[in-house]
C-alpha cells in the first residue's frame, strides 16, 4: 500500500552539489533506496545523495511527484512520460544513472526504452555517431564480428 | 564528514550514454529486438560481448532480413536463433523469451521446442510466442499447420506469464493432480479451446490471477471458476449457442469486448470493482450488451457504451431492484442525440454516487431506433447529486454537444470541473478547455481560441 498524501511528512534530500530539496515522503519513497532508509528509520535529515546532482534530482522528483499522484490516469501518465523523456543525451544519462542509483524501476525502464528507441533499426556507424562512441576495433576484428553473426548484419 | 568528489567524475564533461556502466547498458539492450542488440557488438570493444548476457530475448521474424523465399527465410531465422542461443553466455539467466515466427512447417517444431526448453531451463519468467505476427503471413492459399505448444514443459520452470498466439495448446492429461503452481498470468489468442481445456487449465494452474481469452474458439459451455483469478479479459467470440459462466470469488476486474454468447452468468462476484464492456454499437449486438450490464450492479468503475435509453422501453426494462449504487467512476462512450441524453439521464438515475465521468466518442454502426414519443417530450433531467468532475473527449462544439454542456452546467449541482478535450486537426493539437465552478457560476480558466464564457 502506498502512503496516502494526507499522512505524508516532508523529507529533505541533499544532492551531490549540496542543494537541498524538500519533498513529500509519499513522493520520495518511489525511490526504493529512500524507501528502505525510511523504513529502517535511517532517514537522516537531510538524506545525502552523493551520486545525484541537484538539477537531476529535481527532474527525478518531478517524475516521482507525477507518478505518486493517484488521480493521474494511465493515459495521462503515458502522454506526460513521452514529454518527460524529450531531453538531450546528457540529461538522459544523468537520469538513467540517478534512476539506477535510487532504484526507481518505472523511471529506469522509461528512459532505457527511450534510449533503446534511439538505437533500434540503426546501422552501427549511425549509433556510434549518436552516442559518440569511438570505434576501437581493428578492421580484422570488425570482420570477425560480422562473420560471427552474419545474419544480423545483412 | 562529508565525502568530497575527488575529481574522478568530471561533472563538466558532457556525458554520453556510452558512459553508462555495463549493467545499465544491458538493461537498455533488453528493450531491443535481439537482432538490434546483436548489431551493437560492432560498436566498440565495450559493447562487443554485451549482447550475450541480455536477460530478455526477442526474436522477431518480422524484423528478420528476408531471404529468396519464405521457406529460406524460415530456415535462416531458425538458424540465427539457434546460433544466438549457442553463443550466449551459458549461465546467463533469461527473464523473458519473446518470439514471433511464421510457422508453416512441422520441420521447425523441434527447433521451437528446444528454444522454449532453453528459456525454461534458464529460469525464464515470461514466455511470449506469437505464430500469427501479421495478416500478411496468412494468405488464403496458406496451408494451416499449427505449432503444438508443449504445456508440460512448464512444469519444471518458473514461468509466471505465458502468452500464446495462433498455435495449438497441448495440455497434459494429469493437470489436476500435477499442477503448475508458477503460472500467474495466461494470455491466449487465436487458440482452439474446448470447455474441458479451459477448466483443466484453471484447475491445473492453482495460482492463476489473470486470464485472457482473445479470438479463441471451440468453447460451448464455458465455465471460468478459479478462486485466485483477479482479472479476466474475454474478447472476440461469437456463438449464440454458447454460454458463459464466471464464478471467481476474487475477481476484481472484468474486461469484455465483443464476447457474444447466448447466456451470461456471473456468480460470487462481490469482489468485482472494475468492469469494461464493449460491443459493436449495432442493433444485433444490443442483446449481448443488455444481458451483460445487468450483471454489473455492484461495480465502482464502469466503462460502457451508452445504450441506456433502450432500457426505457417497457420490453427491455431493467428490474426495479437494479442500482449501480457503488459506481463512482464512469467511462461512457456516447453520442449527444436526444436518445443519448435520455439514456444518460436514465443511467444517472441508477448511479447516485457517481463522482467522475469521462465521455468518449461512440462509433454507431446503425442509427439508434427512435425513442418512444412520450419519452421524447419529457424534459431531460440529470440527477447528479455527487458528480464532481467531467471530461469530454472529442469535443467538437457541435450543437448537440453544446446543448449537453449547458444541461450539465445547470443540473450538475456538485460539479467542480469540466475538461473539454479538443480533437487534433491534422498535426495541430489544442490545449483542453478547463471549466471550473466559481461562486457565481461556471467560468473558463484556461482556454484555447474559442470563447465559452457565459
Amino acid at each position: 500500500m502506498s502512503l496516502s498524501p494526507s499522512t505524508s511528512k516532508m523529507l529533505s534530500l541533499k544532492s551531490s552539489d549540496g542543494k537541498v530539496l524538500e519533498v513529500e515522503e509519499h513522493v520520495a519513497v518511489l525511490c526504493e533506496t529512500i524507501k528502505s532508509l525510511v523504513e529502517d528509520g535511517c532517514a537522516d535529515s537531510p538524506i545525502p545523495l552523493a551520486n545525484v546532482d541537484g538539477a537531476t534530482l529535481g527532474n527525478v522528483m518531478e517524475w516521482c511527484k507525477k507518478h505518486a499522484d493517484q488521480k493521474a490516469s494511465a493515459d495521462d501518465l503515458e502522454d506526460w512520460d513521452a514529454e518527460f523523456v524529450e531531453r538531450d543525451q546528457g540529461e538522459l544519462y544523468h537520469l538513467i544513472m540517478a534512476a539506477n542509483y535510487l532504484n526507481i524501476k518505472g523511471l529506469l525502464d522509461l528512459i532505457c526504452q527511450k534510449v533503446a528507441d534511439m538505437i533500434k533499426g540503426k546501422h552501427p556507424e549511425k549509433i556510434r555517431e549518436i552516442f559518440n562512441i569511438e570505434n576501437d576495433f581493428t578492421p580484422e576484428q570488425q570482420e570477425q564480428i560480422r562473420k560471427d553473426n552474419s545474419w544480423a548484419f545483412e | 564528514m562529508e565525502e568530497q568528489s575527488n575529481g574522478g567524475e568530471d561533472s563538466t564533461k558532457i556525458r554520453s550514454l556510452n558512459d553508462c556502466p555495463e549493467d545499465v547498458l544491458l538493461h537498455i539492450l533488453s528493450f531491443l529486438p535481439t537482432i538490434d542488440a546483436v548489431r551493437t557488438s560492432l560498436l566498440s570493444r565495450k559493447w562487443r560481448n554485451l549482447w550475450s548476457s541480455i536477460p530478455s530475448l526477442y526474436f522477431s521474424y518480422d524484423l528478420f532480413p528476408p531471404s529468396s523465399s519464405p521457406s529460406a527465410t524460415c530456415r535462416s531465422f531458425a538458424d540465427s536463433v539457434d546460433r544466438t542461443l549457442i553463443l550466449r553466455y551459458p549461465h546467463s539467466p533469461i527473464l523473458k523469451l519473446r518470439l514471433d515466427f511464421d510457422f508453416k512447417d512441422y520441420l521447425y517444431t523441434s527447433h521451437i521446442d528446444s528454444w522454449i526448453r532453453y528459456a525454461i531451463n534458464h529460469n525464464a519468467v515470461e514466455l511470449d510466442l506469437d505464430f500469427f505476427i501479421d495478416r500478411k503471413y496468412h494468405t488464403v492459399e496458406t496451408q494451416h499447420f499449427s505449432y503444438d505448444f508443449p504445456f508440460a514443459a512448464l512444469r519444471t520452470g518458473r514461468v509466471r506469464v505465458l502468452k500464446l498466439c495462433h498455435c495449438d495448446l497441448y495440455l497434459p492429461n494429469n493437470m489436476p493432480t500435477e499442477p503448475f503452481p508458477s503460472l500467474r498470468s495466461i494470455f491466449l489468442d487465436q487458440i482452439p479451446l474446448t470447455d474441458e481445456m479451459v477448466s483443466d487449465l484453471i484447475i491445473g494452474c492453482p495460482n492463476l490471477e489473470s486470464l485472457t481469452l482473445e479470438h479463441c474458439y471451440a468453447m460451448k459451455d464455458l465455465k471460468i471458476r478459479g478462486s485466485k483469478i483477479k482479472e479476466l479479459y474475454l474478447r472476440y467470440f461469437y456463438c449464440d449457442e454458447a454460454s458463459l459462466e464466471i464464478a471467481c470469488p476474487n475477481l476484481r476486474l472484468l474486461n469484455m469486448k465483443a464476447f457474444e454468447v447466448g447466456k451470461y452468468s456471473l456468480k460470487n462476484s462481490s469482489a468485482l470493482v472494475e468492469a469494461y464492456v464493449f460491443f459493436l454499437h449495432k442493433m444485433d449486438c444490443y442483446v449481448y450488451w443488455s444481458k451483460v450490464v445487468r450483471l454489473l450492479g455492484h461495480v465502482k468503475l464502469l466503462s460502457v457504451q451508452n445504450w441506456w435509453f433502450k432500457l426505457l422501453a417497457p420490453k427491455d426494462a431493467i428490474p426495479g431492484s437494479f442500482v449501480l449504487k457503488n459506481l463512482t467512476y464512469l467511462e461512457l462512450q456516447t453520442g449527444y442525440s436526444d436518445s443519448d441524453l435520455l439514456g444518460m439521464a436514465a443511467l444517472f438515475e441508477l448511479a447516485p454516487n457517481l463522482d467522475t465521468m469521462i465521455l468518449d466518442y461512440l462509433y454507431k454502426i446503425s442509427n439508434d431506433e427512435s425513442v418512444p414519443e412520450e419519452c421524447l417530450n419529457k424534459p431531460i433531467n440529470f440527477c447528479l447529486p455527487r458528480l464532481r468532475q467531467v471530461k469530454i473527449n472529442d469535443f467538437r462544439r457541435t450543437k448537440s454537444q453544446m446543448h449537453f454542456l449547458d444541461l450539465l452546467k445547470v443540473q450538475g449541482v456538485a460539479l467542480k470541473k469540466i475538461v473539454l478535450v479538443i480533437p487534433k486537426v491534422g498535426d495541430t493539437s489544442y490545449p483542453p478547455i478547463v471549466l471550473v465552478r466559481h461562486p457565481r457560476g461556471v467560468k473558463v480558466v484556461e482556454q484555447s481560441s474559442t470563447k465559452l464564457e457565459e
